[in-house]
């Protein structure tokens, strides 16, 4: 039934602003001039939400399950770089790095297509997947313009030896063969935060900063931020004025001292995670 | 071209012979969930202790009220107890207990309430709700999921503990245990809930408001009357009851 009353009212959920008195909406703050590509958020990731570590062979036919991955890339080659790759011992250096997950996106174009409305967007601005509705069509990560939704193709965690199955965290569903699964924003800890909240009576309003993601937790430089982008005091919120990101644009503000931008945003899926773009002193 | 044969006689074979089957199957293997016989390593007599002497029943699964999980008592606890009962000493229960005891191992008690992983179910919060804010005796909110348990020996699943089963709670009485909130619409709309009766007596196992093929179902004019009495914010929010699939499954 409650499928069906989805479905039915299915344009209601797609309206713009249908869950705009919700106390919540999480977004997601990156700096890439923080960000040394360490790869340590990658791997709390794994930690956290049981991912399986699939293997070279697995990986190289693209059955990677890393809900974040570093992505990166190097300056071009029209001969005023500031390092010259070719002739470079250590050709990868000078990369800039993106952490790239799951960005959450407001007018999500994964959310539309799932045929079992397995994914759908909570009152709170996250992009869920549920693995128990999931069929496997692979239609939403098909749609995904980040490609940052991963398929089990395999029962990774099925013939685990023993003591390492006790290294799962309990939190999370342990995904099964056929579903599709991504970056949640480690909603387990945001709902335990939320049970925290109403605990001390305010379920309206966690506290900024009373919880981490897993990657905000583990990153050394401290470049990713995370927060209720509908509280105004919170860190992740101040971020986003300062630089003058907004929500319900295409391009945002390019000028000298601001440097926010959200990854293909031109495409209106309009992501909850900023980036902080790098600057670098090429002159130098 | 490929043309239809009709053979009714074989379409009713059919028939019977797949109600055959599947009559066959419900007995054996269809309800394998149930694990109401499940055999326990000794006979938990709950009878004595939830019934006979009336003990909290948070006294043993002290988790309950701060923890995902209810928890099941480690054997220093009921020894902490049975120590001092020299009465029961001897009885073939209780030895089986101390011979645990003496080997230093945990009892190997079968889970009998066990949701599939996916659903991560919150003790807590239904705790924190019924047992600490309402005031509601502790028997009687355990009771809504597990059963009168102070008349049963092993516990036992006696709710089905399927989502539909769930929802037929949720869908009246979501949100009441928000602090200023409007109580939902939907407790006026079911005749069921609209009477003051204990959340236990509420037995149909699916939301029955916006069913129509449930007996308890209202009819839509019915339905169309009350909520126009409601507030427009209210009355929207119907649309999408339980509408955080996250809650449950993370």
């Amino acid at each position: 039934m409650t499928l069906k009353r989805m479905l039915e009212n299915w344009s209601d959920y797609r309206k713009q602003d249908y869950y705009e008195d919700e106390p919540y909406m999480w977004g997601m703050s990156i700096d890439l001039n923080k960000c040394i590509g360490c790869g340590s958020c990658v791997t709390a990731c794994y930690a956290e939400n049981n991912l399986p570590v699939v293997g070279k062979e697995h990986y190289s036919r693209g059955h990677s399950m890393h809900w974040m991955r570093i992505e990166r890339y190097w300056n071009e080659q029209d001969g005023d770089t500031d390092i010259d790759i070719k002739h470079s011992d250590y050709p990868e250096r000078g990369a800039h790095y993106t952490p790239m997950m799951c960005q959450q996106c407001n007018h999500a174009p994964c959310e539309p297509v799932c045929p079992v409305a397995a994914t759908y967007h909570t009152p709170d601005g996250l992009n869920a997947q549920v693995y128990n509705r999931c069929v496997g069509s692979r239609y939403c990560g098909n749609n995904c313009p980040y490609k940052v939704r991963y398929f089990n193709f395999f029962d990774f965690f099925k013939d685990v030896a023993h003591p390492l199955e006790m290294q799962l965290n309990p939190d999370v569903s342990v995904r099964t063969k056929g579903v599709m699964e991504k970056c949640t924003f480690c909603v387990q800890r945001i709902r335990s935060a939320k049970d925290a909240a109403e605990d001390e009576g305010h379920r309206d309003h966690i506290e900024d900063g009373s919880f981490k993601t897993a990657c905000q937790q583990t990153c050394p430089t401290e470049a990713i931020v995370f927060g209720n982008l509908r509280d105004k005091d919170s860190k992740v919120k101040t971020l986003w004025a300062s630089h003058e990101v907004e929500l319900d644009r295409f391009e945002q503000n390019k000028s000298e001292d601001v440097r926010g931008y959200r990854v293909l945003e031109e495409l209106n899926v309009e992501p909850c995670v900023m980036y902080l773009d790098r600057v670098r002193d090429t002159e130098a | 071209m490929w043309q239809r044969v009709k053979t009714p006689w074989l379409s009713k074979f059919w028939q019977v012979l797949f109600l055959a089957a599947l009559g066959l199957m419900l007995p054996s293997g269809a309800w394998a969930d149930d694990v109401s016989s499940a055999k326990q390593p000794f006979e938990f007599p709950h009878v004595r202790h939830a019934g006979k002497y009336k003990i909290n029943c948070m006294y043993c699964h002290t988790y309950a009220r701060r923890s995902k999980v209810a928890g099941i008592p480690p054997v220093a606890k009921c020894i902490g107890c049975h120590l001092h009962l020299p009465s029961v000493r001897n009885t073939p229960r209780i030895k089986k207990l101390f011979s645990y005891w003496e080997q230093k191992k945990p009892i190997p008690w079968r889970k009998v309430h066990d949701l599939p992983d996916f659903v991560h179910f919150d003790h807590k919060r239904h705790i924190q709700r019924f047992i600490f804010k309402d005031g509601r005796p502790t028997q009687q909110v355990c009771g809504m999921c597990h059963g009168d348990v102070k008349t049963f020996t092993v516990g036992r699943k006696i709710r089905p503990l399927t989502m539909g089963w769930c929802l037929s709670c949720h869908s009246q009485f979501q949100g009441t245990s928000d602090i200023g909130k409007p109580a939902p619409a939907k407790r006026w709309m079911i005749p069921v809930a609209a009477t003051d009766k204990p959340v236990m007596e509420v037995a149909h196992p699916q939301p029955a408001v916006l069913d129509p093929e449930h007996p308890k179902a209202m009819k839509v004019a019915e339905i169309n009357k009350l909520s126009e009495r409601l507030p427009k914010k209210i009355r929207e929010h119907l649309v999408h009851a339980p509408h955080d699939c996250w809650q449950c499954h993370k």
